[in-house]
């Protein structure tokens, strides 16, 4: 029979902070309900001035109303609807008259660049999968399954633009940016104007980007988008080059604009020489169709061959990554303190020194953890990960 | 690329849509600050991004303290909207966080009051479904598992303002001012709620305290 407080004491104490051995308990979708009822139970507490206030903008709509239906009324049938009221409802269409239908691209095709009546269009790169979630005259919501998307909205249109990755959002209004929706992570890309992102992994769960600013943003434990994802929009998912050759009406009606534009590009040969852009895109693309050291090969010449380009410190840490994932710390831990070196962006510094704390536990150099752990506790202080941090120098 | 360091310029959702944005390039040390001064105005979107930075400690700090997910969230929302149609009030936007903190704490007591007043009327029906041990991570060993079990009996036995105040230092690992701070009370309160709260758990599980704080 054993004695309950020999066990106490045999035991080793814990020790505090406690939390450190605790889960965390907050999802994303936990947050996301409590703001929604934040949201509904502020709006369901008007003060007299909301009233005062909700009172004129009735009179004012009513107004508005009346003159809409007199002037509607002069010039219509009075069966007819009233064009002002229809139009804000039309969803967007391909320009051509087509709807809008999910977009896939084969590997091995040419880039798909879709065009819409609002003058805005997006570009569809090869082994993408883009589909329209809400179309409607107040928003047009797609989800980008996997692989990269450039979006170039018409500014100044009444429409919420909103593209999905993941867990990762993207608002934008007028502007012009990229979402590549990769193993592992989300890159958003802005060239013109200001989008919002959020998401879980966001830094604070919302970030404004403008143009010239990336965010990457990792996918803690997510898997690759399977090809074989299924659909509940008009057309079955099509993954492979003979299918998309293949593939009928709406996705071929969707490529169909692709003459039109000028930036279509035939696919790119691995073998060939490229820049480091397109060094980053092959590392991406490697990586997308689940071949990580190719990608690592990619980048480490992309690094090799040009060490000054503005995306080395972004490689650097990609690189470290797939190094990471492939079960290699000591050379992740070189990637990523190369990526120190070169410089990278704030909201990435808080996850490299967490990682590079983690390569060196695992790797056994714990002064080395050590000293990074140090570091992490001087410049994040309240920093997200430093259970983490506690975890890898215990171990 | 340019600016590498992401920062987090906000603008109303409507001046987004409508009108040309109103440009007010926010740092990282001043962003609650800034924040506020804009929550105050009404500007949802800095509202949003108040509440995204704090959710998490102010969830995570609730639900460890009531151990109970819907309550927890309750007071959420009740801290949430609280502070923000009381940020007139707040003097120094920058201590948003603690302020929130403090506000959520205090509706934490009130549940408490209100769990205790059904407890003795016989209704409370609520369970615990977010206790330490229900919360502690999959890795850990049977001995923790034991010990934090234990550590709740214990806790839910000690008096409302020693288990806040003690679980704030010693599980969320808070600095004494700051449990001063959430607590309501001084700091020689708060340290004297935490040690005899101490005293009583030492006696039956062994808890190594956090690091001292250098006066």
């Amino acid at each position: 029979m054993s004695n309950p407080s020999l066990d106490r004491r045999q035991r080793q104490p814990l020790h505090a902070p406690l939390a450190r051995l605790l889960e965390d308990p907050v999802s994303e979708t936990r947050v996301r309900a409590i703001w929604s009822g934040i949201a509904a139970r502020r709006g369901s507490r008007p003060q007299w001035r909301a009233v005062a206030l909700a009172f004129a903008a009735g009179v004012m709509l009513a107004a508005a109303i009346a003159v809409l239906v007199r002037s509607g009324s002069e010039q219509s049938s009075p069966f007819e609807p009233s064009k002002a009221l229809t139009v804000r409802e039309t969803p967007l269409l391909v320009r051509g008259g087509n709807p809008v239908v999910p977009v896939e691209v084969a590997p091995s095709a040419g880039e798909s660049a879709v065009e819409l009546t609002d003058g805005s269009r997006f570009v569809v790169s090869p082994g993408a999968r883009l589909e329209p979630l809400t179309n409607s005259g107040v928003a047009f919501v797609t989800k980008l399954l996997r692989g990269r998307a450039v979006f170039d909205v018409r500014p100044g249109g009444n429409r919420l633009w909103k593209v999905e990755a993941g867990p990762v959002e993207v608002e934008v209004v007028g502007t012009r940016f990229s979402v590549f929706h990769g193993q592992g992570s989300v890159r958003v890309e802005v060239e013109r104007g200001a989008v919002l992102v959020r998401g879980a992994g966001v830094p604070n769960g919302l970030e404004r980007l403008e143009a010239g600013n990336t965010l990457v943003v990792e996918l803690e434990g997510a898997a690759p988008p399977a090809s074989s994802v299924t659909s509940n929009l008009r057309e079955p998912v099509r993954s492979d080059s003979r299918q998309a050759e293949a593939a009928p009406a709406p996705i071929a009606r969707l490529e169909a604009p692709l003459g039109t534009t000028s930036n279509s590009v035939p696919p790119r040969s691995a073998q060939a020489p490229a820049p480091s852009k397109d060094l980053l895109a092959v590392a991406d693309e490697a990586r997308l169709t689940g071949q990580p050291e190719r990608a690592a090969r990619a980048l480490e010449q992309l690094l090799a061959e040009d060490p000054q380009s503005p995306r080395s410190g972004l490689a650097a840490v990609t690189l470290g990554r797939i190094e990471l994932e492939l079960g290699h710390p000591a050379r992740a831990a070189t990637a990523f303190e190369r990526a120190l070196r070169l410089g990278v962006p704030q909201g990435l510094e808080e996850d490299l020194y967490a990682r590079l704390v983690e390569c060196h536990a695992r790797i056994g150099q714990s002064a080395r953890a050590r000293h990074y752990a140090d570091k992490y506790r001087a410049r994040f202080p309240d920093g997200r990960r430093k259970h983490e941090i506690t975890y890898w120098l215990d171990r | 690329m340019r600016s590498l360091s992401l920062p987090l310029e906000l603008v109303p959702a409507t001046a987004l849509r409508d009108a040309p944005v109103p440009r007010k390039r926010l740092e990282a040390r001043d962003d609650d600050a800034e924040l506020v001064r804009r929550a105050r105005k009404r500007d949802r979107w800095a509202e949003e991004a108040l509440y995204q930075r704090h959710v998490r400690d102010v969830l995570r700090v609730s639900l460890r303290l009531l151990a109970r997910s819907t309550e927890a969230e309750d007071v959420v929302q009740d801290a949430f909207v609280i502070a923000f149609s009381k940020l007139d009030t707040l003097e120094d936007g920058a201590a948003f966080g603690a302020w929130l903190l403090r506000i959520a704490v205090h509706q934490v007591h009130r549940r408490y009051r209100r769990r205790r007043l059904l407890r003795a009327l016989g209704l409370d029906r609520g369970q615990d479904d977010a206790t330490l041990a229900q919360q502690v991570d999959p890795g850990a060993g049977p001995d923790v598992r034991a010990a934090l079990a234990e550590l709740e009996q214990l806790l839910s036995r000690l008096p409302t303002s020693q288990r806040m105040a003690w679980m704030l230092r010693c599980v969320e690992g808070q600095k004494l001012d700051a449990v001063a701070l959430s607590c309501g009370c001084s700091r020689a309160t708060a340290k004297r709620l935490i040690a005899r709260a101490d005293g009583w758990i030492q006696q039956h599980v062994r808890v190594a305290p956090p690091e001292r704080e250098h006066e």
